[in-house]
């Protein structure tokens, strides 16, 4: 290819290019390639190729408006005082931001932070903020609004507590030397903690208005509430005085659709533009066939396991874990489910980037039938053990994994005795006292939440104290390499104890319509974030 | 004076209500704390957010609260959200009242002349099509129903929405559009027992002695009806009208899931999911008052349908 072809190759994309962006018309396209000296038939399918119409464009599109259907409606609209998944879901980064942000993938990235700094012993980070920052009530945003939310989320006496008041355990003292700096004071360096400050929990509130924010929420975000219609939708607009990049789209309407077929006749007939949460992965056959929507796949994220109460009756044994473990194929569940929507896990995390130290540890326990009975019968309970299951009825997976637990269980000579419940009976069942259960099935979605293998109470009273201190030890070390290799010791421990028996963890999915870009599927960031998406 | 024992007896029914509902809602195994704190819940951080929200008070007390302030007309604020709940039900209700009565209208306007021509003509093939058709009808449950007909109307002839409400304020045709499904999905099933009561009150009605002594001084059987077996065919017609009306509150709970609707069977179920009990005692307090109106307001039309009820007492 010389020189000269190379040109007229340039110029020739040039015009597609031109074409594409609807600058030019399709017959105008034709002429110039023509010039070009490219033949009518080469020309033409060039054009075709491009997919674009004669007049369309590929361009940001006049519709301004996504409706998104989620499963749960959000019980407030304040992500400080409630622990409810959807609360994040549809408010974090939207309407309230946080200093930092974790993108598609789990990495950190700054947000009302632009740059962070961190002192060489790791116990002090300073944050320099965005400048122009203007609260949705035409207040200004300043670092005392910081130390405010971070000083008030840390305090047990704050009425509502915190969920997360823990994630504030390694802070010792939040303060503003000037309006546009923010100073933590750690007692020692903490891995996790500037993670979990991208948590719905540790977004920023003003002072002002907190008291408020369950029903209207104030925050930095690009989008500011418009209307809540309990039971029917939560309506947001873009906030044009946004001291970022504005959002694309104008309108953002979330719609709470907790039936999967109601769900999936919204997108048919066309009243959502996407599905956001996927109940259930049978759900996508009918629209992964049909071109006027597409299927997206996000990382795998969150943990399906059998947690398993390590205290009680007979599963304080070791051995007997193993065995329930041992029991366990895990591609049953897998296609049984989520349709082979997941990946197999061995140990408490997911291969995604919100937890860099995951090692694959299926190897410690595989599906072994023959091994699972040679385990119960050394631990002398061969024949005649039941374990009673509490399975929360309201979850599908919850629901589909008990039945294949129990078939799975069945074959080694287990019997399973599922009981049913709601989530809120569950959650008083598992973490209220007597916590009485033996197993339960249970996605843990948050991100990096081993540290709860250190604390003896957490509902599956795993106590070990070489894991306890190596987890802190491990959370405090600032080198990566160093915390990497103390994690995958804690996690092959963890395996080898069978502590639970983790199963999969699913891909985020989601549907939308073809035309709909730039949409962050969510899932590692708890947020659905919705200021890059829009319309071609 | 027999209205009066009535009224008393309303009003001591919506007392022992509210001990019931209160208690028996109160006893419902989990809380708000828990919901509130998730899977980061430990007994303690559970018993100082218990401590804040007022749990900890003893049940009767609350209760008392709880009374005290519905007779101030103050219904208390939702736990999670933080919400007055009076004018929260006030929004439901626009939704699910239409709800019922569009669907009440659509179950009178199919059943009674279905159920007048099945109980006329019920030895006759018409007669016998029209019981068939209701007995198909009693059989399917609501919320079947209400999928199919989203299919079919929503999702193939894109007629109406698939789910969904537009507030009456911001266009009321739309409203009305969003309702009609549920409405006939509610209703037609609620038609076909209508149906099946009507036609077996009239064909009791035909065999009184009234009506053959009617018959004999030359009146026609349509006019022996007209002139004396409706009326006397209304009564039992009235009091299961009066419990349809009970349970198309509750089968408007699942059809307005299927729906999307936000009413007030909506916020009954994630209230109780999500254990805002204030939420969930105000709620099943206002559909007991309506029951227990609606049953006195049917004991007060007995008497206006039949004089003899009147002249007993």
């Amino acid at each position: 290819m010389d020189d000269r072809e190379l040109q007229r190759d340039g110029d020739v994309v040039r015009q597609l290019d031109q074409l594409l962006s609807g600058k030019i018309t399709r017959r105008e396209a034709l002429r110039r390639l023509g010039f070009l000296g490219l033949s009518l038939p080469v020309a033409s399918s060039l054009i075709a190729a491009c997919g674009s119409g004669s007049s369309s464009t590929q361009t940001v599109s006049t519709k301004s408006k996504a409706i998104i259907g989620i499963i749960q409606e959000p019980t407030s609209m304040d992500p400080t005082a409630d622990a409810t998944a959807s609360i994040a879901t549809c408010l974090l980064n939207n309407v309230y931001e946080g200093l930092i942000r974790l993108d598609g993938t789990g990495k950190i990235v700054g947000n009302l932070a632009k740059s962070w700094d961190v002192s060489s012993d790791g116990t002090i980070v300073t944050f320099h903020l965005a400048q122009g920052v203007k609260w949705h009530d035409g207040s200004a945003f300043s670092a005392q609004d910081v130390v405010y939310s971070w000083t008030r989320a840390k305090d047990p006496n704050t009425k509502p507590a915190n969920p997360h008041a823990n994630y504030w355990a390694p802070v010792q003292a939040v303060t503003a030397p000037d309006d546009h700096t923010v100073k933590v004071t750690l007692s020692s360096y903490s891995d996790n903690w500037l993670f979990h400050m991208g948590a719905g929990s540790a977004c920023v509130v003003s002072q002002k208005s907190v008291d408020s924010n369950k029903t209207n929420p104030v925050g930095t975000g690009p989008f500011k509430l418009a209307l809540w219609n309990r039971g029917s939708s939560l309506q947001l607009t873009r906030n044009d005085a946004y001291w970022g990049s504005k959002a694309k789209l104008k309108d953002v309407e979330f719609r709470f659709i907790s039936d999967a077929n109601a769900m999936n006749n919204a997108l048919t007939a066309g009243d959502i533009d996407a599905i956001g949460q996927v109940g259930g992965p049978e759900q996508l056959q009918s629209f992964a066939s049909n071109q006027n929507f597409k299927v997206i796949k996000g990382a795998p994220t969150g943990k399906v396991m059998v947690s398993i109460n390590n205290t009680s009756g007979s599963l304080a044994d070791k051995r007997v874990r193993q065995a329930v473990y041992a029991a366990i194929d895990r591609q049953a569940w897998i296609d049984g489910i989520q349709f082979g929507y997941a990946v197999p896990i061995g140990s408490h995390s997911a291969p995604n980037g919100g937890e860099p130290y995951y090692v694959d540890e299926t190897a410690v326990n595989p599906f072994d039938i023959n091994k699972a009975k040679q385990l119960l019968s050394a631990a002398g309970v061969a024949s005649g053990l039941t374990l009673r299951l509490a399975q929360i009825s309201a979850f599908p997976y919850a629901v589909r994994g008990s039945d294949i637990l129990n078939s799975q269980l069945k074959a080694v000579g287990v019997t399973l005795n599922i009981i049913p419940m709601e989530f809120a009976r569950w959650l008083n069942t598992a973490f209220l006292p007597p916590q009485d259960y033996d197993l339960t099935i249970i996605n843990h979605v948050e991100e990096r939440d081993i540290g709860n293998y250190g604390n003896p109470k957490y509902y599956w009273h795993y106590n070990n104290p070489t894991v306890a201190s190596q987890l802190n030890q491990a959370d405090a070390e600032p080198n990566e390499s160093t915390r990497k290799s103390l994690y995958a010791q804690i996690l092959k421990t963890l395996a080898d104890d069978a502590v639970n028996a983790w199963v999969f963890s699913p891909n985020q999915l989601a549907v939308l319509a073809h035309n709909f870009q730039s949409y962050q599927v969510q899932g590692i960031s708890p947020a659905l974030y919705l200021g890059d998406a829009y319309f071609s | 004076m027999a209205v009066t024992t009535r009224l008393v007896a309303l009003l001591a029914s919506l007392v022992a209500a509210s001990v019931l509902v209160f208690f028996v809602v109160n006893l419902l195994p989990g809380d708000v704390a828990t919901v509130m704190l998730g899977t980061n819940a430990t007994p303690e951080n559970v018993a100082i957010l218990r401590h804040q929200l007022g749990l900890d008070q003893p049940l009767w007390l609350r209760y008392l609260e709880w009374v005290w302030g519905m007779l101030r007309g103050d219904l208390g604020v939702s736990v999670l959200s933080q919400s007055e709940i009076g004018p929260l039900l006030v929004q439901k209700l626009s939704v699910s009242g239409p709800l019922a009565l569009l669907a009440a209208l659509i179950a009178l306007l199919v059943s009674v002349p279905m159920g007048v021509v099945a109980g006329v003509r019920y030895r006759r093939l018409s007669g016998a099509i029209i019981s068939a058709l209701s007995l198909g009808g009693i059989a399917i449950p609501a919320f079947w129903a209400g999928l199919l007909l989203a299919t079919i109307f929503a999702v193939k002839l894109r007629l109406f929405p698939a789910g969904g409400f537009v507030d009456w304020s911001e266009d009321p045709v739309a409203a009305v559009r969003s309702l009609l499904l549920p409405a006939v999905a509610l209703g037609l099933v609620q038609a076909a027992v209508l149906t099946r009561f009507i036609r077996s009150a009239i064909i009791e009605v035909q065999r009184e002695d009234f009506i053959r002594t009617a018959r004999a001084k030359g009146l026609t059987r349509w006019q022996a009806l007209q002139r004396h077996g409706f009326r006397n065919a209304a009564i039992p017609i009235v009091t299961v009208l009066g419990i349809q009306i009970t349970s198309l509150l509750v089968g408007a709970i699942v059809i307005e899931n299927v729906f999307v609707l936000p009413g007030l069977g909506r916020l009954l179920f994630q209230s109780v999911g999500n254990r805002d009990l204030i939420v969930v005692q105000d709620l099943v307090m206002l559909l007991t008052t309506v029951v227990l109106v609606v049953n006195f307001l049917v004991d007060l039309s007995y008497r206006v349908i039949d004089p003899r009820i009147r002249s007993r007492r």
